[in-house]
Formats: C-alpha cells, sequence, structure tokens
C-alpha cells in the first residue's frame, strides 16, 4: 500500500530509473536467450539446479563484489572496486532487512529501503535498529573512502594505475552522477540527524554538529531530491556506459559456470561486461605509442556504440596481454576475431592435394617448420643435429613443399581458407604415420593441436626437454647467461613457460627479466595487426630487445622464429632459438654417428 | 697528450678520411688521424677490384696520401668514443684507450659499418659453408685465395639488396653501390671460373653513374651472366653438399628452383652507432647515417668545428666519396682560416 509514510515524490526520479534499468537488463537477457542455439539452452536448464550455480554463486560474491582478480595485480585499484560493489551491495542487503524489521514487511515499496532514514527520521526502537543505523553508515563510509581513492587516482593516475583510461562522454555522464549519489546521501541523512536526531557514527556525528543551523530545514527536501535525481541519472545511463558491466558480469560467469558454449553469446555478454578499468592499458605494448588507441578498454567502449573502428579491429597484435590481466576475462582478441570475419568475404575451398610421402613411412617424429621456420634454418639445423644425437627417425614434413598451418589467413579473417591450408598439412603430417608431431614454431603447434588428436603434438622445447629427461641426449652446463624470451604463443597461449626455462637451467645460468613467463613482453612481430605501421612495429621491438638486454645476459633464447628475427633485428645481444642453445650444448659422446 | 699543435682530427683512415688528410696538409694544416683498426684504407683498402675500370682498391687507397708527410700523422687502434666542446671552442676527441685529442676542428669520416648478413637468416649465412658476402670475397680474392677451387662448372647466385631496401630489417635506404658492385663481381667471376654459371637476383637494377650501364649490358653480352628479377625465399642444403635456393622471378611471375654451389649476398651498408658529442648522441639522418646542420651545409654538423665526410653521411660510391671529402676539407679550411 502507498501512504504518505511511505511514498513522496521526490522518489520517482529514482524510481523511473531503476525500473527503467531493470527492464533492460530482462530485455536484454531474454534476447541473448533467445538467440542462443537449443543446445546451449538445454544445457542452461540442465545446470540451473547442480553445483555449478553454486561456483557461478561464489565467483560472483569473489569477483563482482570483492574484485579478487583487480586485488591481485593492483590493491589500490582492488580496494577502490570493492568499496564501491561490496559497500552498495551490503547497503542494499542491509537496508532491505532494516526495512523489514521495522515494518513487518515483505513488500516495501521498491524506494522505501532506499530513503529509509527519510520515512522514518529519527531515533526509533526496534529489533537491532542500533545495529542497522551503524552498520548502514559504516556501509556508507566504505564507499566514501573508495571515492576518496577514486578521485586521487584521477588526480594522479601515474602514482595509483600508471595510465587511466579516457572515457567517452554517456561513460563521464554516468560517472558524475555515480560521484554526486554517495556524497547527496551523506548529506540528506545527516540533514534529517540534525533536524531529527538519531543516526550512526557517522551522519549521527555530523548531524549533531550542524544541528540547530537554521539552513537545515531550507536543506532537508533539496537534498533528498538530488539524491533521488542523481540515481535516477544513474540507473537511465547505465545501460549506455561500462556501468552496465554492474548487472551483466554476474550472468557472465553464470554462462561460463553452466557450460554455454556459443560464441556470439558469450561475446556480446563480454562486451557489455568490460567495465572499462584500464588494467590492459598498463600492459599493452601499444598504449606507450602514439598511435589511434585501440586497446580493450576502447575497442569495447567503441563496439558497444557502434562505432569500432579499422584500428580496432586490424591494429591490435594479439599477444594477449590484456587478456591475461582482465578481471573479467574479456576474450577481446576473439571479439577482434569476430570483427575480422565480418570485414572479409567468407569462402572455404576444397584442400590442394597434401603431398605423397616418398617411401618414408613409419617416422618416429613428424617435423614442421611452418613459413617463419624457412626464414630461421639455424633452428631446422639445430633440430637435426639434436635428433640425429637421439638416434631418431624423423621427416620435415614441408622440406620440398609449401605447407601453412592456415594462422595467417584466419588472422586476417579468412578463416574458411584457413581451414583448407590445415586440412592439407593434418593430411600430410599423418602420411607419415609419425608417432610423434612436433612444431618448431609455437604458432604452428597452436594450430596443429587444435586440429590433430590422433598423434601427440609437441613444441620444439617439450619434445626436447622430453629426450633430455628420458635420457636420449646429454647436455652439458657451461658458464653462459642466458635471458629467456617467453612467446605470446607459447606462455600464454599455450601455457609453457617454466618447462623451457628449467631446460635452459641445464646449460647455462639464466637472468630473467621482471616481467617473463606469462607476462613476458609482445616482440612486436606478432602476426596480428595487419593495420599496425612500420615504424610502430620498430618501436615495438626495440622496447622489448632493450628490455631483454637489461639483465645483461650473453645470449637471448626464444622459442619462436617470429619473436626471433624481431628481437634479433634490435639487440646487439645475440639472439638464438632454443634448440640452437640445446644442440651447442649437446655433449659430443650423445651424438650416435 | 698535449696535442694542441693539431688544426684538425681526422677520425677514420678509409678514403674519405685520406683525401681530406691530402688536402687540408697541403693547405699547410696540421692533421691527426685517428683510426680504429691495424692499419688504413678503409673498406676500400680491402677490396680486390673497384667498379666499374677495374682499379685494386688497396693501390687507389694507398695512392692518396703519400707516405711521409710531415703535416700528417696516424694513430691507429685508436677507437673515437665522445666528442666534447672546450671552453674555447675547440674539441676534444676521447678514445677508448683512455687518450684525448684536441684541435680546433675535427671532421669525421668513421664510413659506414657492412650489414650484418646473419640477421637475413633465411638466406643461410653463417649456417652454410656455401654463403658468402661480397666482403668475404672481396678479401679472398685480394689475399689470392680461391674459393670454390675444386669445382667443375661452378653454379653462382649473386644477391642483391642484403640489407638494403629491406623493410623486413627495418632498413629503408639503398646502399648505392650493391647493384654495380654485384654486376661486376658477376664478370668477375666469369672471368676467374670460365667453366662457371652465374645468375644475378635483383630488385631493379641502378645503373646511375658514369660507365655503369656499359657494364651492365657487357655482363649480359661478352661474359652471358643471367639476370632474374626476384628476391630468394629460401636456401636449403642438398644431400650433395651445394644449396637449394628458391625464388621468384617477377618478370615471368613464376617461382623458380635452382641448385647453386655459392651464393654471394651483396651486403649493403648500415650506420654506426651515433658518436656522441657533449654528451648527447649525434643528430641522425632519416636513414640513421649522421645528420648534416642543413640539407645544403652538406659537410658541416650541428656542432661548430665538427665536420662529416664521405660514406658517414650515408651510402656513397668512391667517386663521390672523394669529392665529398675535398669539399669537407675545403670547409674546415675555411673554418680554420676564420
Amino acid at each position: 500500500m502507498i501512504t504518505p509514510d511511505n511514498f513522496n515524490i521526490f522518489v520517482i526520479p529514482f524510481t523511473l530509473g531503476m525500473t527503467f534499468v531493470i527492464i533492460w537488463l530482462l530485455a536484454t537477457i531474454v534476447r541473448l536467450w533467445r538467440h542462443m542455439p537449443q543446445a546451449d539452452r538445454r544445457r542452461v536448464r540442465h545446470s540451473i539446479l547442480t553445483v555449478s550455480t553454486l561456483r557461478a554463486a561464489g565467483e560472483i560474491v569473489a569477483e563482482v563484489l570483492i574484485h579478487r582478480r583487480i586485488w591481485k595485480r593492483n590493491k589500490f585499484l582492488g580496494y577502490m572496486h570493492m568499496s564501491f560493489a561490496f559497500g552498495w551491495f551490503m547497503l542494499i542487503v542491509v537496508g532491505k532487512f532494516e526495512s523489514l524489521t521495522y515494518t513487518g514487511n515483505h513488500f516495501n515499496p521498491i524506494w522505501y529501503p532506499l530513503f529509509f532514514k527519510f520515512f522514518v527520521p529519527g531515533e526509533h526502537e526496534f529489533f537491532l535498529s542500533a545495529f542497522f543505523t551503524q552498520a548502514m553508515d559504516l556501509w556508507l563510509a566504505l564507499i566514501l573512502s573508495g571515492q576518496i581513492l577514486a578521485f586521487v587516482k584521477r588526480r594522479m593516475p601515474g602514482r595509483t594505475i600508471g595510465i587511466r583510461p579516457r572515457h567517452t562522454a554517456v561513460n563521464r555522464a554516468a560517472l558524475t552522477a555515480l560521484w554526486f549519489i554517495f556524497p547527496l546521501r551523506l548529506a540528506a541523512e545527516s540533514v534529517t540527524a540534525g533536524i531529527h536526531g538519531g543516526g550512526g557514527f557517522l551522519t549521527g556525528t555530523i548531524g549533531q554538529a550542524i544541528a540547530g543551523a537554521p539552513v537545515l530545514d531550507s536543506l532537508f527536501m533539496p537534498l533528498w531530491w538530488a539524491y533521488s535525481i542523481s540515481l535516477g541519472v544513474f540507473f537511465v545511463l547505465i545501460p549506455f556506459s561500462r556501468y552496465f558491466h554492474i548487472p551483466v558480469e554476474g550472468f557472465l560467469i553464470l554462462a561460463r559456470h553452466w557450460g554455454v558454449s556459443d560464441e556470439a553469446t558469450i561475446r556480446t555478454l563480454e562486451t557489455l561486461a568490460c567495465s572499462a578499468c584500464g588494467m590492459c592499458l598498463r600492459v599493452c605494448p601499444r598504449a606507450q605509442g602514439d598511435a589511434p588507441r585501440m586497446q580493450p578498454v576502447y575497442f569495447i567502449e567503441r563496439l558497444r556504440a557502434g562505432r569500432d573502428n579499422d584500428n580496432d579491429v586490424w591494429g591490435c597484435l594479439g599477444c594477449l596481454r590484456c587478456e591475461e590481466v582482465c578481471p573479467v576475462v574479456v576474450h577481446s582478441t576473439q571479439i577482434r576475431m569476430a570483427r575480422k570475419m565480418q570485414a572479409v568475404p567468407q569462402r572455404r575451398p576444397q584442400p590442394a592435394p597434401a603431398p605423397v610421402p616418398q617411401a618414408r613411412q613409419g617416422v618416429d617424429v613428424a617435423l614442421f617448420a611452418g613459413c617463419m621456420g624457412k626464414l630461421t634454418p639455424g633452428t631446422k639445423a639445430a633440430m637435426n643435429r639434436i635428433l640425429q644425437a637421439a638416434g631418431l627417425a624423423y621427416a620435415w614434413v614441408d622440406e620440398d613443399e609449401d605447407l601453412c598451418c592456415g594462422r595467417p589467413l584466419r588472422l586476417s579473417g579468412r578463416t574458411g581458407e584457413a581451414q583448407a591450408r590445415m586440412d592439407r598439412l593434418k593430411t600430410a603430417l599423418l602420411a607419415l604415420n609419425p608417432r610423434v608431431i612436433v612444431s618448431t614454431c609455437p604458432i604452428c603447434y597452436n594450430m596443429i593441436r587444435a586440429a590433430i588428436s590422433a598423434r601427440p603434438v609437441l613444441h620444439h622445447t617439450d619434445f626436447v626437454a622430453q629426450l633430455i629427461d628420458e635420457g636420449r641426449i646429454a647436455v652439458g652446463r657451461s658458464a653462459q647467461t642466458l635471458t629467456y624470451h617467453d612467446p605470446c604463443e607459447l606462455s600464454r597461449m599455450a601455457d609453457i613457460s617454466s618447462r623451457p626455462v628449467s631446460t635452459l637451467a641445464k646449460v647455462g645460468t639464466l637472468k630473467q627479466p621482471d616481467e617473463c613467463g606469462r607476462e613476458s613482453h609482445c616482440c612486436g612481430g606478432a602476426l596480428g595487426g595487419l593495420a599496425v605501421a612500420g615504424h610502430e612495429r620498430t618501436r615495438l621491438m626495440t622496447a622489448t630487445a632493450d628490455y631483454l638486454q637489461r639483465p645483461g645476459a650473453q645470449t637471448i633464447v626464444t622459442a619462436c622464429p617470429l619473436c626471433k628475427k624481431s628481437i634479433a633485428q634490435h639487440a646487439a645481444t645475440p639472439v638464438v632459438d632454443f634448440a640452437e642453445a640445446i644442440a651447442k650444448s649437446l655433449k659430443t659422446s650423445s651424438i650416435n654417428q | 697528450m698535449n696535442s694542441n699543435h693539431n688544426d684538425t682530427i681526422i677520425i677514420g683512415t678509409g678514403i674519405a678520411g685520406l683525401t681530406a688528410a691530402a688536402e687540408l696538409s697541403a693547405r699547410g694544416r696540421k692533421v691527426l688521424m685517428l683510426e680504429k683498426n691495424d692499419s688504413t684504407g678503409g673498406h676500400v683498402g680491402q677490396w680486390s677490384v673497384c667498379f666499374p675500370f677495374g682499379i685494386s682498391g688497396r693501390e687507389l687507397a694507398e695512392s692518396i696520401l703519400p707516405q711521409s708527410n710531415a703535416n700528417v700523422s696516424i694513430r691507429t687502434r685508436s677507437t673515437a668514443s665522445a666528442i666534447s666542446t672546450l671552453p674555447d671552442g675547440s674539441l676534444s676527441v676521447s678514445c677508448t684507450d683512455g687518450t684525448a685529442h684536441s684541435a680546433r676542428t675535427v671532421l669525421l669520416a668513421s664510413g659506414y659499418g657492412m650489414f650484418d648478413a646473419r640477421l637475413k637468416e633465411e638466406l643461410g649465412y653463417g649456417i652454410y659453408p656455401g654463403v658468402l658476402t661480397s666482403e668475404d670475397i672481396e678479401r679472398q680474392w685480394q689475399k689470392g685465395e680461391r674459393p670454390l677451387a675444386g669445382h667443375s662448372n661452378p653454379r653462382f647466385a649473386i644477391v642483391h639488396c642484403v640489407g638494403s631496401r629491406d623493410l623486413k630489417c627495418n632498413i629503408r635506404h639503398c646502399s648505392k653501390v650493391c647493384c654495380m658492385v654485384g654486376v661486376k663481381m658477376a664478370t668477375e667471376i666469369r672471368q676467374r671460373y670460365p667453366d662457371s654459371q652465374v645468375t644475378n637476383y635483383y630488385m631493379d637494377l641502378r645503373m646511375f653513374d658514369n660507365g655503369y650501364e656499359e657494364l651492365y649490358h657487357d655482363a649480359q653480352l661478352n661474359y652471358n651472366v643471367q639476370f632474374v628479377r626476384g628476391r630468394i625465399s629460401e636456401v636449403a642444403p642438398t644431400n650433395d653438399g651445394r644449396l637449394y635456393i628458391r625464388a621468384e622471378d617477377t618478370l615471368l611471375g613464376k617461382p623458380l628452383r635452382d641448385k647453386v654451389d655459392a651464393l654471394v649476398l651483396m651486403i649493403g651498408m648500415s650506420a654506426h652507432e651515433p658518436l656522441h658529442v657533449d654528451g648527447e648522441p649525434m643528430n641522425r639522418s632519416i636513414n640513421g647515417f649522421v645528420g648534416t646542420a642543413s640539407p645544403v651545409q652538406i659537410n658541416l654538423t650541428a656542432t661548430p668545428g665538427l665536420f662529416v665526410a664521405g660514406a658517414a653521411k650515408g651510402p656513397m660510391n668512391i667517386t663521390e666519396v672523394l669529392a665529398d671529402a675535398r669539399a669537407a676539407a675545403a670547409e674546415t679550411d675555411k673554418y680554420l682560416s676564420r
């Protein structure tokens, strides 16, 4: 029942805004649901009442409220996000129970808990009333402390988060509304306490301090109006701004836990769940240059507005550093990939006939160098030495033939044509009937292992490490110092980073830079980014080459032909492939002649 | 070491430095020359034969500056590391061996470096023994060695533009002389190995100076040298110790495969790391070589008293270097007379 005890005309802006955002959110979810394939819908229906929902709930608390992943990266930013999300959530929950306890009514109007202090000013004794009053002040204080940090962050981005994202007009408007909400609530509740008494340690104390001031009565209604309006404005702006991530991220987490596999659904949810926190800015190698901005935070902001441009789609190298740090785990590289596929005509040609192996069926190892491998014959020669030392029968499948894993075509959006290339390569590899397939290029390795399950597929770093572990080859340790550069395709994409390092430690002393492993820098030669200008690539390559030379090792080792080429052009220190470093340290006694 | 009696210090004793020293000493100037290597003559001093008229590189270098010249003293094994301006406006050159030398002017004639062919790993330099650079061959010939002596009917492939005009190496500039060196080397090979076959792989041939076009025609008509427009994309060893090459003939629009005994890479000129002047790295031009004060002040750098001559400014052929060094000497002399 709506009565003067629980309604005042000033609640209308908030109520309209709140209703609007709820309807918008429901419409978004219903639209996604209707576009989802049958199989996924079935999966969701079967998963709702399982433990996966509980797991999702746990992750929602950890990520949406506490922001665990942000905490791990940056405590300052973690506290700021947590204070807003968790503080506001607790205000809503505790406020709900406060109003419920006071009225005994489960169905208070939607605005009632929010403006409780307006409708029930002063001190009232009811069950746990003192607790509720203090708790509500505590959550408000938590949010306000976060807001102070947010203000400091905007003033001094360099000392807090590195680079601050620059947001679009609608995001700035939403932010302004958001920043008004909690100080206005503090002011409204404090003035109310000043007039009627009551209030907790925060609003009550301020209320006492200002009690008796003549202006209080004339401030009372305007402040409650302003509080309601700021809430209303913020809610209306939510669907059009980055703050839509607040309600959507929960749905994204649920969809992932329920096993939704439809790429379009997940991509849409990820796009909407990006909070534009800007963590990707600090790690993106292109953020330092003068090139137009294309980092996920900007790309997704424009994509939502339907205004993403060529630079957004083609200007990313695909090194995946942004995805490594993204607190929402937005797969922006795949979102870009989908945009590329929309940009180029899709066709699926028949694969050309694969080469027929010449009487060398049944090799132990089928090797694939790939196109970049042909540009680094040193790696190939080193692998030949290692395999001869191990006494294994091997064949390079692309010795005389041009075979391609398809990745360059895939990265230019031509996935059908890429698939035709891969089909041809797959036929050629399996025709050798090898026991194991090894690629010296991590890019090809990722493509082949996704396509072939009939045989073990290894990157040569793993394969060589295995030969050493099994005692098939022996290496000697020398006084040399090495710096290992983790290729993005190997560390971040295939999660191979510790084994190459521990293997190299058997032939020399490693001097690793601070950011290595899954955090390694982009060599600048990555295959994505067809729109990255030459001078920009040079800048990236030089920066990474400089970074890798900082530890001062005698040799830089990497495990990707692209990284090798990119770094070698810009480093005074010699750059060798993993296989070359191992081949150089082979104990001669182990070479079977 | 007190060497204030010098009017000018010339860094580098290649043909640019030697020419400038000869000019300045003829005008009565006292010159100190600093050379990082054991002997003078620079790159040209190590060439066996210079195009297009077949002069020996060493004889050319030795003919520039008479052996005993009272006005010129030469310090070999002295690598200049930095230049600084002294309070009286003269310049001091410090060397890596700890010595410092001062004079009113310094002439930078430090030339160029050769492109490190190992950076074009796909061409197999340093991996397959049959792959040589133009520099390797010139030196071997000058020493009287004869590579591939045991082969009958040896096949040679000459690759132009290795480390020039190649964005994959981040090098945009044309090294100017390699087109002609490639043609000269092809005819030279045909003369030294009469039963040989030579194919040049080029992007385009820039036969810009006197006598170049004539030698190019001579190579085709009288020495039967083949020219293919296209780059070699891949080199692999064959079982019989030769080299298997793949390229594209871009005039026919067809891929091409061949087996050769030797692959000769026409490596380009690359810029040295910039010297530090008054604590800052020197200005560089767009191609990374030493920059001049303005496009028309072709020998003066941004630092008063510091001049530059020859291929330190970018690729030049011998006649251009000789002219430029004389101009730089004239500029230096004018500055000293002020």
